[in-house]
């Protein structure tokens, strides 16, 4: 499968957009002509030139630095978020599959109560209630997207469930735990990577959808959404610092979910 | 069929009421004082008596399960108070911007069908063409459009750069065009993966091969046999951005200045409205659960055969 996914052009161009984005992340620092909130008033927007090669913003900060900083803010949310909902979705949703009917009764509908309230809601509430900073951010998407991963897991997982290996296993005493963790994971594990990539697109659009609302970050942070919602009131004036961030968040969640399609286009194929 | 239905009418009643809980305890949490944001409202530095004097007259002295019981009380009477946020009555507001939203997401969903479905018939009709080709990564470029940024986009383009459209909303249904449209990009590219995907997988099926045999063209197969079968994913999915919407196009609505369900919440909550949110997020709900039945009966009805007991 991994010889697969190396063939597909499709792949290849995600894997190298993320990777693009991930370095931009880790080496924003080296990379950076200048510091993110580094303010100089007299290049008020600058046109672009050797020193400022994107030009600059209404506060004479570094375009270009400021977006590679942008992906920093959005990778280190991103990514940790995705981490602690894999394992979340892993777990409720193996666990709803194979515990009981009662257990999947309760799981399942808190699961539904979950995705039927808008998500929102509950980000502007749970930054609210933690404060702002990536930490609540974090937490906020984690609270508003567990529920779709969890019932995608258990679809899944009950579709393995009904197969002969799952029954020999049981018959050959297998316990619960044993269970999920030795057959079932593994078993849904592909089509569970093909979400979660597509699961950190969302997700990146999601961070910047709460910035650009003015949610968990300040204006002041280099964050694309943030910057889109500092630029929009130059729209008149100056509009290509509007398209700069927006173009970074596409390319990012382009990159995951190219990835992604094209991994469940092979899946698929060997189906 | 009887306990499939008394089943899900159940679970209606049991969502609706698990998400006005969870509006209650949320907005409880939220940890900022209601009383405390009206009374600042009319004199930054008032008294404590003040915001006492307040909360009593509101009724936000009570404990927050005897507010949820009278919010209960209130819905079935059809009038939960006065919203903190605005200070109008909250169904009064809710007739302001419910059409707001109503109207941009009927458009974006019709932008939808107008779209996808033909690209998708077109996709289908050559698969592996050079037009499939190019659907194909374009509708993954499509999906991870952010929507704001996209609309900011056609602001630029069709509203500063040639003022076709204008900035601030215009009255009428010409206003809802531009956000309709960037709030739809994402979907229909979405909806022509899944709809391309399940229109071949019927076009690979045993009645498709045999209509072949009969000498009937691929064309017409696809749209006069494997049309109707491949409908059931889209539906459901059509469903689901139908009740998904309505509090979804936040980010959309504040870019195009739209005064919606979802700009609505975000002041509800920042107001720590308790009465407000739950009824927003319970109506939010209601559609949300009520348009994804819908989706089930009309799959139901379409291809009867594929119901499993």
């Amino acid at each position: 499968m991994i010889r697969k996914t190396l063939k597909n052009p499709q792949a290849i161009v995600g894997l190298v957009l993320i990777i693009a984005v991930l370095l931009a992340a880790a080496l924003a620092p080296l990379l950076a002509p200048h510091a993110p909130n580094e303010t100089d008033l007299t290049k008020k927007f600058a046109e672009p030139c050797a020193d400022y090669p994107l030009g600059a913003d209404e506060l004479g900060r570094c375009e270009l630095s400021r977006l590679l900083y942008g992906s920093r803010a959005s990778m280190s949310i991103s990514l940790p978020v995705l981490l602690i909902i894999a394992l979340l979705g892993l777990v409720l949703g193996t666990l709803s599959a194979c515990g009981g009917k009662r257990l999947d009764a309760v799981l399942s509908f808190v699961c539904d109560t979950f995705i039927a309230f808008p998500q929102l809601v509950i980000a502007i509430a749970i930054i609210g209630i933690l404060g702002s900073g990536a930490r609540s951010v974090i937490v906020a998407i984690i609270v508003a997207m567990w529920a779709w991963f969890a019932r995608m897991v258990r679809s899944y997982a009950m579709l393995e469930m009904g197969k002969d290996y799952v029954l020999a296993a049981r018959l050959a005493g297998c316990g619960t735990a044993k269970l999920i963790f030795l057959h079932l994971i593994p078993n849904v594990l592909p089509q569970f990577i093909v979400y979660l990539s597509t699961g950190v697109a969302s997700s990146i659009i999601m961070v910047s959808g709460f910035a650009f609302l003015g949610l968990g970050l300040g204006p002041e942070t280099a964050e694309w959404g943030a910057m889109l919602n500092g630029a929009r009131g130059t729209i008149y004036s100056h509009p290509e610092m509007l398209v700069y961030p927006g173009a970074c968040i596409l390319l990012a969640a382009a990159g995951f979910n190219l990835f992604g399609e094209a991994l469940r286009d092979i899946l698929e194929g060997e189906a | 069929m009887k306990r499939y239905i008394s089943h899900r009418i159940l679970m209606f009643f049991l969502v609706l009421a698990g998400v006005s809980v969870l509006s209650f305890a949320l907005i409880g949490l939220f940890g900022r004082d209601p009383a405390e944001i009206i009374a600042r409202r009319t004199n930054i530095n008032a008294s404590y008596e003040q915001i006492e004097a307040v909360r009593q007259s509101m009724g936000l002295d009570k404990p927050l399960p005897a507010r949820y019981a009278a919010w209960i009380a209130g819905l079935f009477r059809g009038d939960v108070g006065i919203s903190i946020y605005t200070f109008k009555p909250v169904m009064e507001d809710l007739a302001q911007c419910f059409p707001v939203s109503a109207a941009l997401v009927g458009l974006s969903l019709a932008w939808v069908i107008i779209i996808s479905v033909p690209v998708s018939l077109i996709c289908a009709r050559r698969p592996d063409g050079a037009a499939d080709h190019f659907v194909r990564v374009a509708s993954v470029v499509g999906m991870s459009f952010p929507t704001f940024w996209l609309g900011f986009l056609l602001l630029i383009s069709f509203a500063v750069k040639r003022p076709i459209f204008t900035v601030l909303p215009a009255p009428g249904i010409k206003g809802y065009i531009l956000p309709s449209f960037a709030l739809s990009v994402p979907i229909f590219s979405g909806f022509i993966r899944v709809f391309r995907a399940s229109l071949l997988k019927e076009m690979g099926s045993e009645y498709a091969d045999f209509a072949r045999a009969r000498g009937l063209g691929r064309g017409r197969i696809l749209t006069h046999h494997a049309l109707r079968n491949a409908l059931p994913p889209v539906v459901t999915m059509l469903c689901q951005y139908l009740g998904y919407l309505f509090a979804g196009g936040a980010v959309v609505e504040n870019v195009f200045s739209l005064n919606g369900l979802g700009t609505y919440l975000v002041g509800c909550v920042a107001s720590a409205d308790s009465t407000s949110v739950a009824t927003c997020a319970v109506i939010v709900a209601a559609i949300f659960v009520l348009a994804n039945l819908a989706g089930d009966f009309v799959n139901r009805l379409l291809c009867p055969w594929t119901v499993r007991s």
